[in-house]
């Protein structure tokens, strides 16, 4: 294995582990206000609302149709955990139906 | 030997239902980094210590001059905002115990968004319990995608390309599920098309300011419900 792999392997994994563990660090146990407490409460969902719209939308040289399967395997999925709670179930219909449909379009 | 904890019994199953699609992720992970050039070793340990599908693919193929890897790691910690608000969100569910912050190495989205819906007793056991079940299951993931032959298809590989926003997708509506208001959500993913295709913004920052004005303004414009300013104890 490469040195520089490793170094870097952990370069990285430090600033992955100060991002999870510094925030819970400084706030743990401290009073906050009632507003303050309800945008970090929302704020991590929106946040993955927000990296997950700028994976589907369609990068240099593609378009719309290239992730049209994207979005329907992605709305399959939510359909289902929606109604059912089940993610296996949901995960496993989205990749398919994302798959099909990219043979299809 | 101490038995497990209910809580935890509890985690490490639902761990294991969610960790499958994180094992999903890491296969997808491994395939990319052999593609990249990596060794199956390198692939692997990757996903051991670093632990973060996103920066992970951001890494892949990056220069290991000191310039590069600078914008590297900038890059990251914009990647890792999400865990700086996932980290935020479950202190306040905080007593004060080193455990639950050591627990905080295993946060990945799919822990933070089951652990939302836990409202039973022994928190902190549920959430190590998820944790472990899924960097397992990410780590049986990684190791299969060097070492078992994936057929090359071209559904395989579109089911490949849409695991990360099918998995997100059921984060969110997981989240929904747990009485989260949807409008914020909703919100966030047309403001980030406009500020990633109207503004012309880089992908993560788009993001970011889409999921900051979507939620500053749900908060300042929804009625507050009156609550203590205490932290939260698991009830």
């Amino acid at each position: 294995m490469r040195a520089e792999i490793i170094l870097l392997g952990f370069a990285l994994s430090a600033v992955v582990m100060v991002s999870r563990m510094g925030p819970f660090a400084l706030l743990a146990g401290r009073q906050i206000h009632p507003r303050l407490r309800k945008l970090i409460e929302i704020m991590p969902g929106c946040a993955i609302a927000g990296f997950m719209t700028t994976w589907a939308l369609p990068g240099e040289g593609e378009g719309l149709l290239d992730k049209l399967p994207l979005w329907i395997g992605a709305g399959t999925a939510m359909a289902i955990c929606l109604t059912s709670g089940r993610l296996l179930l949901g995960m496993v219909a989205g990749l398919t139906v994302a798959a099909l449909g990219s043979l299809v379009l | 030997m101490t038995a497990l904890s209910q809580g935890m019994k509890t985690g490490l199953r639902e761990g294991a239902i969610v960790g499958l699609t994180a094992a999903l992720l890491g296969i997808m992970y491994s395939l990319a980094a052999l593609e990249a050039g990596l060794s199956a070793l390198e692939a692997v340990f990757y996903s051991a210590v670093v632990y973060s599908a996103a920066v992970q693919f951001a890494a892949l193929g990056a220069e290991t001059t000191l310039g590069a890897v600078l914008t590297l790691l900038s890059g990251s910690l914009f990647i890792c905002s999400r865990n700086v608000l996932m980290s935020l969100d479950m202190a306040r569910k905080s007593q004060g115990r080193l455990a639950e912050l050591l627990s905080m190495t295993g946060l990945v989205d799919a822990a933070w968004a089951m652990s939302r819906g836990y409202k039973k007793d022994d928190f902190w056991g549920y959430f190590w319990g998820q944790a472990i079940a899924i960097y397992a299951l990410w780590m049986v993931g990684a190791v299969a995608g060097v070492t078992i032959p994936i057929p090359s298809h071209p559904a395989i590989d579109a089911a490949f390309a849409a695991t990360p926003v099918v998995f997100f997708a059921l984060m969110i509506a997981l989240i929904w599920r747990n009485g989260t208001n949807k409008i914020p959500s909703l919100a966030t993913a047309v403001l980030t098309i406009l500020a990633a295709k109207g503004l012309a913004l880089p992908d993560t920052l788009a993001a970011l300011l889409g999921a900051s004005v979507a939620a500053v303004t749900f908060v300042l414009l929804a009625p507050m419900e009156t609550e203590d300013t205490t932290p939260d104890t698991p009830s």
